[in-house]
């Protein structure tokens, strides 16, 4: 992980856009790049895109998004940060729907003719769902990223907290006693429950 | 009770029964968890009653529910991405998934952290399934300790593939980013993800709506870019070793991408071998089944890529791969594949004979490259002779005559113009050439000297010039022949035998030097790299004493250097090699000879010409007297070497009996065309200048016929006319000649004077000659020279051999086109006289029928309509035998007859059969393009007739489709132009179309005043 990003990755949003007014400001840019990019990706493929497609939705909507902000086109007042980009999100999507049909040949698309994807609720909720997994994804980055958890401690909390492996046969597996082991299990779920809370507000508090 | 979360309490025994009457001790984790998802009503009564007691258990009883709650929510969220538990962990990347696990290491999809890209981390040495992969010993521990650490020599041996791997960057090979060591000892590689599914799936998965032939063109356009990034890698030094479809991932847009390269290792293939193999070794070549990876090269690639090929195409392997390991390598080193057209008949012959090729057991027969294989590939796509067959002369001729006979509607005809395919079957005689050379390059080995690379030299030489009128071809395929070696050579292909790997750079070397063609400057710079290198490995081998290997390289690099133009440097060279075959063979030893011969050319570049003629004089007299090397073409160098110094010192009578030595040597081993022969004339003006009265001088002004004092410049002028390229390019109708046929004349007149009439070299002339007038558009003159060479070929070879009927059937159709229909058919009966003289299995039944079609058409145009018929008829049966009765060549023979029978005056049964070759040509054109002056002849026949019976309206389109596609670009005299254009002006006429008719007029009398005498 960048040495930057964990202290950057639980800044506010509100702090990081007004920080990205400043055009020179690549960290800053990058911060939010990586808090939201992979939401939006994510989301992108759950409406029906390829990978690389996806990937190129996720760069377009921060594209259009950082070139909107500094035009002065959002409105704090009007709705939430996360709302208005899941709204660019959403339309690059359906163009690139749109786009994908026609390089396929199977109609003959036009501009007005985009393709449907399922209901404003249903997308809120992806993209919740998608954030969610966001954070956690970052919460055990930063857990396996750092150095003063052991590798043992590490498997053994992932095998029990994770993928619910019995703790006798994750302890066989990690070299460790059952006791070992859930005391493994308790001290990374506590760790990582604290990170998720950090991430989670750093990332609501963009209202 | 004290104890805190991280020290937990005394634990009681899991399951076993509590003690009646003693206070609870505080429970294990394992019994709190049991308690996790139980109401309190049920949980047992003695621990609910600890509980109740201890607020620190019950403490510890709410945490673990609020923590089991927790992961509940977090494990639904974090499965899709979860991180592999044996994920190596290394910084900078999250792996999130396995793709797949195999004996090589296990792959896992990961994500750069910095940039949020998808990579793929493929960790090498040590095999563990990841956990839910299976349920194998190994499963689920540490790489270490799974299988014995990866030696140091196989790690290195890794590291370093994974290096030069890393370095290869092509569009159809995946990008290697780097690579890691792990802490555990296991390497890490780091690469582009690749979206896309494996060959072979994608393949089976190609829209089932598309048909057999798109398709198949499909799957070989992808196949051919793998092949091509298969030869990338190998120009790069990197073989593959475990080539199958699951390495090669197609991405959507269809294009491919190779995995894995360098990363499959020898030692896993022989490990596989001795039958602790994890896959399936149905891709493996017989070098690797035979359990010896040290032959294993660039060309075990190219046998996987036929199997992969083979399985594409037919959805099998080419063999039953049932039984044990050991069974099915001796099925892979011995059975012969099963033909793909035995799987699916569909397969077309030509493709089916590149798979074989591919998958030839014995390396010297497979494609010497990926990248042959691809272009042959290629050649299948465009329609072109496939290597693969060149073995085959007829196959060769066939498919000559398919490919050009639509270039040859420039002329108007259907006629097969066989001496492109003289030039197609002699180029197949190259392979045989190319055989021989490996036959002497073992037997030679054997010998003291090792391979003498003038040995091959002088083969190629015996071989070439006298059965290979168009050396041309035979330069382009001999230059890609030694490419093909060179890059081998460079590869490492012979790194295991250091004699052959020197004796092959030193060939490589001399066949640029001693065939004296010093035009391609590229080859001869890699032939220079490829001889010092050569020439560091023998003095690392046999120190600074004399060895016949140095000296014989030594001899190459002089050569090259001469060649090169470097002569000061050459000469250092030629001197040692020189003084080191004189102490090891002696000095009157002809491999001295040589060498002294080359210091003798290398001394004249360096102008010192006196030195050098004596030499030069010294080497002759070794050269001649030594059995073998009385055709040298060094020995024709050296004489015409000596010429030059002798005229330089202004000594004619010195310098001619060298000269016409020279050229008697040099018209018996050389074509027409080689430079050294021209070179050779330059010196023969001088001579002319210098002495016009010699014996040679006035050979060459009755050669010439000239007035001796223009001769010189006559010559000149010649050679100026004879050094342009020949860029078999057709001299339009009208065009001025190049004077190129006329220049060949001398040439040839001098040949002859020199070696008499009768001499079989003189058949490389002729054929020069003829086709300079093919391209001056002189067919009498080109007509005349095939029959004197038929006639030449005839005496050596017996009258039916392949060589004569060649130049038979080709005179025929010229003549056709020079309208002298009556001496066409003259040679088509021939030409069908020495096809039923060739035995049956010899007998190519499709050329025979066709050969009989011309005949029939020859009489038609000659007036022998019954005859024609006849000839016809026969033609109908073989062709419709031979390639069914829908193809169009049947339809061709049925327009022609229809034809005849016109002129005969059965204009019903000519009515019928025109519409029905027209309808089935139709139906051909269906399946394959036909060509264009098929296409026009037999629209033509239709147009004609229905001309003939007034119906004006229906001739009109298909005589306007004829003339378009076809006779438009014949010359005037061609018999069957002025025919169809006096029933277009017919047509025109009665359809009232003033315009066309006015066209049609005018054109008919450009063609009139074209046809009289001296219009061209």
């Amino acid at each position: 992980m960048e040495p930057a990003a964990p202290i950057l990755a639980t800044r506010t949003t509100t702090r990081l856009l007004d920080a990205l007014v400043d055009h020179s400001n690549a960290e800053v840019w990058s911060a939010l790049d990586a808090r939201y990019r992979p939401i939006i990706a994510a989301l992108a493929r759950r409406l029906g895109l390829r990978h690389t497609d996806a990937e190129e939705v996720a760069q377009q909507t921060m594209t259009e998004f950082v070139r909107a902000y500094r035009d002065g086109r959002y409105d704090r007042s009007k709705g939430r940060l996360s709302s208005w980009i899941l709204g660019i999100a959403h339309n690059t999507v359906r163009h690139a729907m749109r786009d994908r049909k026609r390089a396929t040949g199977s109609a003959a698309a036009r501009a007005d003719d985009l393709p449907d994807t399922p209901d404003e609720g249903s997308i809120r909720s992806i993209w919740s769902e998608e954030r969610d997994r966001a954070i956690l994804d970052q919460a055990l980055r930063v857990l396996r990223d750092d150095s003063s958890v052991d590798d043992r401690t590490l498997r053994a909390f992932e095998l029990v907290g994770l993928r619910a492996v019995p703790a006798a046969q994750a302890a066989a597996q990690c070299g460790m006693s059952v006791d070992q082991v859930y005391v493994a299990k308790s001290r990374i779920t506590s760790r990582l429950k604290t990170l998720v809370q950090q991430l989670t507000e750093a990332f609501e508090e963009d209202a | 009770m004290s104890h805190d979360r991280a020290q937990p309490p005394p634990a009681d025994k899991g399951d076993a029964p509590d003690r009646p009457h003693a206070p609870r001790p505080c429970p294990g984790h394992e019994t709190l968890d049991r308690c996790l998802h139980a109401p309190d009503d049920q949980i047992p009564p003695d621990l609910a009653e600890h509980l109740r007691t201890c607020p620190l258990c019950a403490q510890r009883l709410k945490d673990a529910r609020e923590e089991s709650a927790f992961l509940t929510r977090i494990r639904g969220l974090v499965a899709p991405g979860l991180q592999p538990i044996d994920a190596p962990r290394i910084p900078g990347y999250r792996a999130d998934a396995v793709i797949s696990a195999g004996a090589q290491g296990i792959v896992y999809r990961a994500v750069q952290e910095s940039t949020s890209r998808i990579v793929a981390i493929k960790v090498i040495g040590g095999f563990t399934a990841p956990l839910g992969s299976g349920s194998g010993a190994g499963a689920g521990k540490p790489a270490h300790e799974a299988s014995p650490a990866i030696s140091k020599r196989q790690r290195l041996r890794a590291e370093r593939e994974a290096e030069i791997a890393a370095r290869l960057r092509h569009p159809n090979i995946v990008t290697v980013y780097e690579s890691r060591s792990l802490t555990d000892g296991r390497l890490a590689l780091v690469m582009e993800f690749i979206e896309g599914e494996p060959l072979d799936r994608w393949a089976f998965a190609l829209p089932t709506d598309l048909d057999a032939s798109t398709r198949r063109r499909t799957l070989l356009i992808t196949f051919i870019e793998v092949c091509e990034a298969v030869h990338h890698a190998h120009l790069n030094g990197v073989i593959h070793r475990d080539l199958k479809p699951d390495n090669v991932l197609v991405r959507p847009d269809g294009h491919p991408v190779v995995l894995d390269f360098g990363v499959a290792k020898a030692d896993h293939v022989q490990a596989t071998m001795t039958g602790e193999f994890a896959g399936t070794p149905a891709y493996a070549s017989p070098e690797q089944a035979s359990g010896h990876p040290d032959r294993v090269d660039a060309l075990t690639d190219v046998y996987s890529l036929g199997v992969i090929l083979y399985r594409l195409l037919t959805g099998h392997f080419p063999y039953d791969l049932t039984g044990s390991i050991l069974e099915i390598a001796r099925t892979i080193t011995e059975t012969p594949p099963v033909p793909p057209r035995r799987r699916d008949p569909a397969i077309p012959i030509d493709l089916e004979a590149v798979v074989l090729r591919a998958l030839s057991k014995d390396k010297e027969l497979r494609y010497h490259s990926a990248a042959d294989l691809a272009k042959d590939l290629r050649r299948f796509l465009d329609g072109h002779p496939v290597e693969a067959r060149s073995d085959s002369g007829w196959y060769v001729v066939r498919k000559a005559i398919a490919v050009n006979r639509k270039r040859l509607a420039l002329a108007g005809v259907a006629a097969l113009v066989v001496g492109l395919a003289v030039t197609a079957v002699i180029a197949s005689l190259v392979s045989v050439a190319r055989s021989e050379r490996n036959e002497r390059i073992q037997r030679e080995q054997a010998r003291v000297e090792g391979i003498r690379a003038r040995a091959v030299g002088q083969l190629l030489r015996d071989i070439i010039p006298l059965k290979d009128p168009a050396k041309p071809e035979i330069s382009s395929a001999v230059n890609a022949g030694l490419v093909r070696l060179y890059l081998r050579l460079e590869t490492g292909a012979f790194a295991d035998e250091p004699d052959l790997d020197q004796a092959v750079r030193r060939i490589w070397g001399s066949v640029y030097t001693t065939l004296g063609t010093g035009r391609a400057a590229e080859l001869v710079e890699y032939s220079e790299v490829s001889l010092r290198n050569g020439l560091v490995r023998l003095r690392e081998r046999h120190g600074a004493s004399d060895h016949p290997d140095i000296a014989s390289t030594l001899h190459e690099l002089g050569g090259v250097l001469l060649v090169r133009s470097r002569p000061a440097e050459g000469l250092a060279f030629a001197q040692e090699a020189e003084r080191m075959r004189s102490a090891l063979f002696g000095p009157a030893h002809p491999q001295t000879a040589l060498s002294r011969g080359l210091r003798a050319r290398t001394l004249y570049a360096v102008q010192r010409p006196t030195e050098a003629d004596t030499l030069a004089a010294d080497a002759i007299t070794v050269l001649k007297s030594a059995a073998g090397h009385e055709d040298d073409p060094l020995l024709a160098t050296l004489l015409a070497l000596r010429a030059r110094i002798a005229l330089d010192a202004d000594d004619p009578s010195a310098a001619e009996p060298l000269i016409s030595e020279a050229f008697r040597l040099r018209f018996r081993v050389l074509p027409p065309e080689d430079p050294d022969l021209t070179s050779t004339l330059s010196i023969a003006a001088d001579l002319v200048e210098r002495a016009p009265n010699l014996p040679f001088s006035k050979s060459l002004t009755a050669a010439w016929q000239t007035d001796p004092a223009e001769t010189p410049a006559a010559i000149r002028a010649d050679l100026k006319t004879l050094s342009i390229p020949d860029s078999r390019m057709f001299t339009l109708w009208g065009q001025a000649p190049t004077g190129r046929t006329a220049a060949y004349g001398r040439v040839l007149a001098l040949h002859q004077s020199l070696l008499g009439p009768g001499d079989p070299s003189i058949v490389g002339t002729l054929m020069a000659h003829a086709r300079a007038a093919q391209n001056e558009i002189l067919p009498v003159i080109r007509a005349e020279s095939l029959l004197r060479a038929a006639d030449l070929l005839s005496a050596r070879h017996g009258p039916n051999d392949l060589s004569v009927l060649l130049c038979v059937e080709q005179a025929g159709s010229v003549f056709v086109f020079a309208g002298h229909p009556d001496r066409a058919a003259e040679q088509g009966a021939r030409a069908a006289a020495i096809w039923s003289a060739i035995p049956a299995h010899a007998r190519d039944p499709l050329l025979a029928a066709n050969c009989e079609r011309r005949l029939g058409w020859y009489l038609t145009l000659s007036g022998r309509h019954q005859e024609a018929i006849d000839a016809l008829d026969r033609a109908i049966a073989g062709l419709s035998a031979a390639v069914g009765e829908r193809h169009y060549l049947v339809a061709l023979a049925s327009a022609q007859k229809a034809h005849a029978l016109l002129s005969l005056g059965g204009i019903d049964q000519a009515e019928q059969l025109s519409a029905l070759a027209l309808e089935n040509a139709r139906a051909a054109a269906a399946d394959t393009p036909i060509p264009g002056d098929t296409d026009a002849h037999i629209h033509f026949v239709r147009g004609h007739l229905l001309t003939r019976l007034q119906r004006f309206d229906e001739a009109s389109p298909l005589l306007n489709h004829a003339f378009s596609v076809g006779y438009n670009t014949a010359p005037p005299m061609y018999p069957w132009r002025p025919l169809i254009l006096r029933d277009l002006l017919a047509c025109a006429r009665a359809l009232g179309d003033a315009q066309a008719e006015e066209g049609w007029s005018r054109q008919i009398d450009a063609d009139l005043a074209a046809l009289q005498p001296g219009a061209k």
